[in-house]
């Protein structure tokens, strides 16, 4: 039987006599406001300047309940108008186009192109929005940016042990803590806004000079961990206001035969907020003298501070060259260096005055100040690609590629063996600073013959090895070998298929870098461990005729970790997915399809549950524990289109659907002796499931002038351990939980009903 | 430009009534032959890579994404959007974009192209700015560039040993949920190796390593940090 079936499948291959490239899906594309389709559009006189576009001003409404943030997430939905606007001129001269899109919002966008005479200019400027959650509270107050205190008398309460600030054991969930009571609503969103433009000049046939500058600029806030012991953990909005500036440069040389080209992108980044400092929800006051345990027992400080992203800038200048070769054959080849640089003031050990003390000094002499005053943190880093390509005849090609990345980290090394542990307590456990440098050496060759008309077969074989600093292995090498074929080109069918295999395997391991760290002997990093990994993937496309296509993918990769003495860590990890799809194109009246997915991830990781050495549990197997990680998600999309509903009408619809199921199975003697003591209860799964829909109808009164009339609805629900809501009240955010004070950021349900009414004019 | 500069001479097709066969047709070429014609001209800036990268060695030619004469996209592509286009092959990339937890691109705020140069790139993975993936991702996320007084070892790796650009239904598009994904590599004693359970999570102030930010609670500055104390990534 299978012989029968490859020999129609190359039967149908060889048959074929005209050539069709794969077909796109025509999937609508999701949550953005199709654009006005009018039934039939004019055709301009041939050569003669065109110019059209389009007006579509209209309202918006919208409705939601639950978390109605994560509905809106990347958008600005809010109830009013809508707009977008396009213009489009097309003449023997110039080409020039502009665009609006939902003009005063949070998300709205302003473009224009230029192309003419000798060059070409566009411009910029989008604004994105990152909307975490509405339904967030907070008890910090933010003074300024990057300074939250917390109302005085609630600490001193909460200190006093007279009411209940950090929940510390089950029993004090029953008492609000005093902090709900005070807590103030708190939107955490934060605003993208980036202004652009790039150009281009041509001095000559040959020659171009062209350049860019973008400046984006970073506001709002975000939720941010500030904690002050094990069983004082916070989360406070971090203030977030920085700018970007990046500006490019290149001139380009080019000749029929090849080109040459020189480049430079600096890339500023400056924040405008320099450190955080919050105060303590467990105290009022300095723990004096301080409490060597205070770390875990929340004896700490009255307040903390913490060091905000750094400003930083990178420089790379960039040098490529293309050249072709006869016959058929290129080589290409580009340099570039780099530069990365962080200088900025460093802040003091901590903003503790117990500890800033010639008591605790005669100690710990390093705490008196830091090492240097500023990071001087600098990697340099050298990039080097060269390829090559050669297609002597048309049944064969062979494609060469090295790669040589070095990452110089350059950065002084800190003394930081002594530090002061959460602002809480001094102690000389830490270390010095690590230099991660990695260089990378990769080579890889492929040879692709084209065996039938529309077939290539592809061997090849790579190798990449990584030489790194401060890492436990010094060396890993990757082998890996690859065969595909792809039957491309064909009328009725297409294939894609592919086959990877790599083995890692490490060299250099070092057992003293492990335990330096803590770590277990046994335990291997996933990023370097010696791994196999086995990578298949194969699309099939029919297209039986013109109006149906099917399509149906399958993806399958398999990680394991092993290697000499590997025992902790990841120990494998798998993904399987398949897709299938259906088009129908039965008349110019309506098109309408389906795609189902099924997604599978599952995972395999390996602990022991212990105290440090001397304590025998750190090699007692008896304390191992395991975790199997699964999760299924289904993915279903269905669309209508229907581009002549009617007379004058156009009509779209859409539904998307996703759900996860994503479970955590612990096993192991650790888990059972847990069990047995009654200690151990299984995390239930985390679950969600997202559908949205979408329509959009269209008439055109007369050729130029319309309405539309757009539906959307979002619905997503989830369960999630990690979010924890007050008792009774699912989906409003509990701040006060176990060891820790939050804004209530979390997963939640949200429902989002959005329609508009837009007059539509195309001219 | 005229028919003739991508077709060639046109004279015998024309007397010849049409004959499709008297000029040079791309449908009845294969796609990377058809690409030949093409790169004569389109052989600069974001082009120059093309030949011997990764899409052209799998037979994908300049016409499987673009039309010259019947596009249904901006930059003649023969879909409406990059979505559908790129779906067209990467399916199960795109279907990430559908969950929890995603980039903006089913929002149209970013595109595939936002990050992918899918014409040939000098860094890994047709990424289209910087020669690493962390170069690639901190052109946006510029706060997490560094470089720091003290690294996290991953992180200067590549971002996305934890993170899945694409979409996961975890938090901050993680790899893996929290605090499992720490504990992959933190096998180390107390309380990175701890169980942790629903047993914890109802009883126990290490409740706080399990909700909300997990791991980050404490361990915040987990891109790196400038602060002399913050070696643990706590400060």
């Amino acid at each position: 039987m299978r012989p029968q079936i490859a020999f129609a499948v190359i039967a149908v291959l060889l048959v074929a006599q005209a050539a069709h490239a794969q077909r796109p899906s025509l999937q609508p594309p999701p949550e953005l406001v199709p654009e006005p389709r009018p039934p039939a559009a004019e055709a301009p006189p041939a050569g003669a300047p065109v110019t059209f576009g389009t007006i579509d001003l209209g309202f918006r409404g919208t409705t939601t309940s639950g978390n109605a943030a994560a509905y809106e997430r990347y958008r600005d939905l809010r109830t009013g108008s809508w707009s977008r606007l396009t213009f489009d001129k097309t003449t023997d001269r110039y080409l020039f186009d502009a665009a609006a899109q939902n003009i005063g919002y949070r998300d709205q966008r302003f473009g224009a192109d230029y192309m003419g005479g000798k060059g070409w200019l566009t411009g910029a400027f989008e604004s994105i929005p990152l909307n975490y959650s509405n339904l967030t509270t907070t008890p910090w107050v933010e003074q300024t940016p990057g300074q939250l205190t917390l109302d005085v008398a609630a600490r001193q309460l909460v200190q006093a042990g007279a009411v209940v600030g950090v929940p510390q054991n089950a029993a004090q969930l029953n008492t609000p803590s005093i902090y709900r009571a005070i807590a103030n609503p708190l939107v955490l969103e934060s605003l993208r806004q980036t202004g652009a433009f790039t150009g281009a000049y041509e001095f000559s046939r040959n020659l171009t000079l062209d350049g860019g500058f973008a400046s984006t600029k970073r506001e709002g806030h975000q939720p941010w961990g500030a904690s002050f012991a094990f069983n004082v953990a916070n989360e406070v909005p971090l203030a977030i206001n920085s700018r970007t500036n990046d500006a490019t440069a290149g001139l380009e040389w080019t000749r029929p035969r090849g080109m040459f080209r020189v480049g430079w992108w600096g890339s500023f980044y400056d924040n405008h907020i320099n450190e955080l400092v919050w105060d303590n929800a467990f105290r009022s006051t300095d723990t004096s003298p301080f409490d060597p345990n205070g770390y875990s027992n929340g004896n700490g400080p009255a307040r903390g501070r913490m060091a905000v992203p750094p400003d930083n800038m990178l420089n790379a200048v960039n040098a490529f060259g293309m050249y072709k070769l006869q016959p058929r054959s290129v080589v290409n080849g580009a340099v570039t260096f780099t530069r990365m640089t962080s200088n900025d003031p460093l802040i003091p050990w901590t903003i503790n005055p117990v500890i800033q003390t010639p008591a605790v000094f005669a100690a710990f002499p390093n705490l008196v100040a830091p090492p240097r005053a500023t990071a001087e943190a600098k990697v340099d880093g050298l990039n080097a690609v060269l390829n090559f390509t050669a297609r002597p005849t048309r049944l064969m090609g062979v494609t060469a590629r090295y790669r040589y990345n070095n990452h110089d980290n350059k950065t002084p090394l800190f003394n930081g063996t002594q530090y002061v542990r959460f602002d809480a307590v001094p102690v000389a456990t830490g270390g010095f600073s690590e230099q991660f440098d990695i260089v990378d050496n990769f080579a890889d060759v492929n040879v692709n013959f084209n065996v039938l008309r529309y077939t290539t077969l592809r061997v090849g074989y790579g190798f990449d090895s990584f030489d790194r600093a401060g890492r436990s292995f010094s060396n890993m090498t990757d082998h890996t070998i690859r065969t595909s074929i792809d039957t491309v080109g064909n009328q009725w069918v297409t294939i894609r298929a592919l086959y990877e295999f790599t083995d890692r395997t490490g060299s250099g391991f070092s057992e003293d870098a492990l335990e330096d760290g803590g770590s277990q002997p046994g335990l291997r990093f996933y990023d370097e461990a010696d791994r196999t990994r086995h990578r298949g993937t194969l699309l099939f496309d029919v297209t039986p005729m013109d109006t149906v296509d099917v399509t149906f993918s399958l993806a399958t990769g398999s990680d394991t970790y092993g290697g000499p003495g590997h025992e902790f860590g990841l120990l494998d990890s798998n993904i399987q997915t398949y897709n299938i799809g259906i088009n129908f194109y039965p008349s110019n009246v309506v098109n309408f399809g389906a795609n189902y997915g099924r997604d599978h991830f599952d995972s395999n990781q390996k602990s022991r549950n212990a105290n440090p050495p001397p304590d025998p549990q750190f090699s007692d197997p008896s304390r191992d524990w395991m975790l199997k990680n699964t999760e299924n998600v289904n993915n279903f999309n269905l669309y209508a289109d229907l581009p002549k509903l009617a007379r004058k009408t156009t009509a779209r619809v859409t539904y998307d659907l996703s759900n996860s199921d994503n479970a955590f199975a612990h096993s192991g003697p650790r888990i059972l002796s847990l069990a047995a003591a009654g200690q151990f209860i299984p995390l239930p799964n985390v679950t969600n499931s997202w559908h949205r829909l979408a329509g959009d109808v269209q008439y055109f009164f007369v050729p130029r002038i319309g309405v539309g009339v757009d539906y959307w609805y979002e619905r997503f629900n989830v369960r999630d351990f990690n979010t924890i809501d007050i008792p009774g009240q699912p989906g409003t955010p509990r701040i006060d939980y176990l060891g820790e004070i939050s804004t209530g950021y979390g997963n939640r349900p949200y429902r989002g009903h959005t329609a508009f009414v837009r007059l539509l004019y195309v001219y | 430009m005229g028919c003739e500069s991508c077709h060639g001479p046109g004279k015998a097709h024309v007397d010849a009534g049409g004959d499709p066969s008297l000029i040079v047709n791309f449908k009845t070429m294969r796609p990377q032959e058809a690409s030949t014609y093409c790169v004569t001209c389109h052989d600069r800036g974001t082009h120059a890579l093309w030949t011997g990268s990764q899409h052209d060695q799998r037979n994908v030619g300049c016409i499987t994404c673009h039309s010259v004469h019947d596009p249904k996209g901006d930059h003649q592509l023969k879909a409406a959007s990059q979505m559908q286009l790129c779906a067209t092959c990467h399916q199960p990339i795109v279907n990430k974009e559908q969950r929890y937890h995603h980039m903006p691109v089913r929002e149209g705020a970013l595109t595939c192209a936002s990050c992918h140069n899918t014409h040939g790139s000098q860094n890994v993975r047709l990424l289209r700015v910087g020669t690493t993936v962390d170069e690639s991702c901190t052109s946006c996320h510029a706060e997490k560039r560094g470089p720091y007084l003290w690294e996290h070892a991953p992180v200067a790796n590549a971002c996305i040993t934890c993170h899945d650009p694409h979409g996961t239904n975890n938090d901050r598009m993680l790899v893996a949920k929290l605090p499992f994904l720490c504990q992959r590599c933190h096998v180390t004693s107390r309380h990175p190796p701890t169980v942790y359970e629903g047993f914890l999570l109802n009883n126990s102030t290490n409740a706080n390593k399990i909700v909300g930010r997990s791991c980050t609670v404490c361990h915040q500055q987990i891109h790196g940090s400038n602060a002399p104390s913050g070696q643990f990534f706590l400060r």
